[in-house]
């Protein structure tokens, strides 16, 4: 009779302590990011392997094994090869500039000026604004027809005829080779410098305060203050703004595709372009698939360098 | 070497004043100690002779010329933080260079000097060493390496004994103050430790609320306080203090002694019973804590009897105690200030 009336109590007090019991909550807690990692990021990467190996198109989707007869066909083209080209040209300048600008920011901003909260929030907007949107904007900015940069260009007596910039009223931003290039390395400098800015100042903020002034003390003047003890003190922290913003950038498909959709002809084409160029709108899905997996190790090598960086600063 | 001097400084965070007009001239080659609570302005007017904050108002002066508005490079003095502050991604010889390299000092000479500071205070075989790999000790010989280096003409040192552990500060300061000596470097060391203040100062300057309480000779500061801040602050147990018609009489814990155990003349002393509530024995001190009768408000009253009274003193017996007369000190309750003896 006891017994039978402990009974349920024993039960509920099983189910209360479910919860308690690690192996059972670890598993639930982390069924979300297995999943997440499976669905989005593991099948669709065996996907494209396995797509770039067979002769997949829009049209035949059967998988028929042919080697690695796409890869050698997309080296082969022009296309492809000037936007291997562009994806490292960008990137690189890209990130030299922004991390010259990031650390140039990062100071001013470590220090306390009138205006300092508004001018924060303010460096932080690119990076707020979602990508696409901002593109736009600057697909607006650098019109063939309407850019106010030609205006105020025009205005100041530098464009149009008998000027210093050229007969034309207007400078094509985009419908020029090298002015197309400059632009999206421009775009890209304008996203990613508030990333790094944020990444830096937490990095100058987290410099014992001691250190720059016993150097000031010790006869440092600004310069060796900062070429000596900051930037060495910061370079962990540095290295991972700049890889992850080379992973961004590398990977960026938005800013040329709404800019110039690869143009003018293919000069700005990058490899994300290219791979949904060749993939998606052409339709040749296992060529796409080639060109896409060009990524991979590249951006493989950038992420271990950054995971190995970032763990190292851990460590200190 | 240098003399130091501030004239009226003064140093405002807002309506904080970290400083309130601070007159201080510091002698050629003196052990110079600024001691004060934590938050009485003792490290921003360090700072303000260094040169790492400027004065809201005021004027610093080395050697006689204003050197206000001069970066800390244009000064030549010494700093050693209380964290040391050694640069993490450099070596030792690196951190003891680093002063050199900013004068731009020849490679030759550079090596010279660094190895030649690195013997005398015996980090020479840490050299190759990052500071992580260094004890605290050892970090704060290099950290006085780097400071002496460029051979300042004067050395701030700001808390330089507080981060290493009990036993070894003992040494560090017996060592430092030794150094100071040998060098004759004018010297100027923030502290809250009154012990260490007593045991390097030439003279003390104590603080309170960015205000001057007293500056004087470490006896003169402890046997004679201007006001009843710094005799409380200093003497451990604290100064007695005991109420007589708007007059604080304050007499230290051991100067306080059983009539039986006292050897100076009758004459001289001052009497006042003690009903024993406490005793302490502290191996070399025995603490007796108890109230006074008398004409005073009860209070509690300590005393610090040496191992050497053996007299026993038992809990809840009232025995005579005599204070020698001229130890008494006299405070007026409001103002705090010195006041002249009274009679009771």
């Amino acid at each position: 009779m006891e017994q039978a009336a402990k009974h349920p109590a024993i039960i509920k007090t099983r189910l209360q302590y479910l919860t308690d019991r690690q192996g059972f909550l670890g598993t639930v807690f982390l069924m979300p990011a297995v999943m997440y990692i499976l669905l989005l990021v593991a099948i669709p990467f065996f996907l494209a392997i396995a797509f770039s190996l067979s002769d997949v198109t829009v049209g035949d989707t059967s998988l028929d094994y042919v080697g690695l007869e796409n890869f050698r066909r997309v080296l082969e083209t022009p296309q492809f090869r000037r936007a291997l080209l562009n994806s490292f040209i960008f990137t690189l300048t890209a990130q030299l500039i922004v991390i010259i600008l990031a650390n140039i920011l990062a100071v001013i901003f470590y220090e306390d000026f009138p205006g300092k909260w508004i001018a924060r929030m303010l460096i932080i907007m690119p990076w707020a604004t979602p990508i696409s949107l901002g593109t736009i904007g600057w697909l607006w900015i650098f019109d063939s027809k309407f850019s106010p940069i030609d205006w105020v260009l025009q205005q100041l007596g530098l464009l149009g005829p008998d000027t210093l910039l050229g007969p034309g009223k207007h400078l094509n931003y985009l419908g020029r080779e090298e002015l197309a290039m400059v632009v999206v390395i421009f775009i890209h400098v304008w996203r990613m410098l508030p990333l790094a800015t944020v990444i830096l100042l937490a990095g100058l903020s987290s410099i014992d305060k001691d250190l720059i002034d016993q150097a000031e003390v010790d006869g440092a003047t600004f310069w060796r203050i900062h070429t000596r003890i900051r930037i060495p003190l910061l370079f962990p922290i540095m290295s991972i703004a700049l890889l992850f913003g080379m992973i961004f950038t590398f990977g960026d498909m938005v800013v040329v595709f709404v800019l110039t959709r690869g143009g003018p002809v293919y000069y700005t084409q990058v490899l994300p372009t290219w791979a949904w160029f060749k993939g998606i709108d052409g339709g040749n899905l296992s060529e796409g698939a080639a060109v896409a997996l060009f990524l991979f190790p590249l951006l493989l090598v950038v992420a271990i360098f950054m995971l190995r960086s970032a763990s190292r600063s851990e460590v200190n | 070497m240098a003399t130091v001097e501030t004239r009226n400084i003064k140093k405002h965070f807002g309506s904080v004043k970290a400083v309130d007009g601070v007159n201080l001239a510091i002698r050629e080659g003196e052990f110079f100690v600024i001691l004060g609570p934590s938050g009485c302005g003792k490290t921003t007017l360090m700072r303000m002779i260094a040169g790492l904050e400027t004065p809201t108002e005021g004027t610093v002066l080395i050697d006689d010329q204003d050197v206000t508005g001069l970066p800390p490079r244009m000064r030549n003095l010494a700093m050693v933080f209380q964290s040391y502050a050694l640069y993490p991604h450099m070596t030792v010889f690196d951190n003891i260079a680093f002063p050199l390299k900013a004068q731009k000092t020849p490679k030759q000479e550079l090596r010279l000097k660094v190895e030649a500071t690195a013997t005398t205070l015996g980090v020479n075989l840490l050299l190759d060493r990052k500071p992580r790999q260094l004890s605290g000790g050892e970090k704060q010989r290099v950290a006085l390496c780097r400071a002496m280096v460029k051979e300042p003409e004067f050395l701030l040192l700001d808390e330089p004994l507080s981060n290493l552990d009990a036993k070894l500060r003992v040494a560090a300061r017996s060592e430092l103050e030794m150094f100071q000596r040998q060098m004759g470097i004018t010297t100027i060391f923030v502290t809250h430790d009154q012990i260490e203040a007593m045991a390097m100062g030439d003279r003390i300057v104590v603080m309170s609320a960015g205000k001057i309480m007293q500056v004087g000779p470490p006896q003169e500061i402890y046997h004679d306080p201007a006001n009843l801040f710094v005799a409380t602050f200093l003497g451990s147990p604290t100064i007695n203090l005991l109420e007589k018609d708007g007059i604080l009489v304050g007499f230290r814990p051991e100067h306080y002694l059983p009539l039986a155990a006292s050897i100076v003349k009758s004459d001289l002393v001052t009497t006042i019973p003690l009903r024993v509530s406490l005793v302490e024995n502290l191996g070399p001190d025995r603490l007796v804590y108890g109230e006074v009768e008398d004409s005073f408000e009860g209070k509690t009253t300590a005393a610090k009897l040496p191992s050497m009274v053996a007299i026993p003193i038992e809990p809840g017996e009232t025995y005579d105690f005599v204070i020698e007369t001229k130890h008494l000190k006299f405070f007026d309750k409001l103002s705090g200030l010195k006041t002249e003896p009274i009679t009771f």
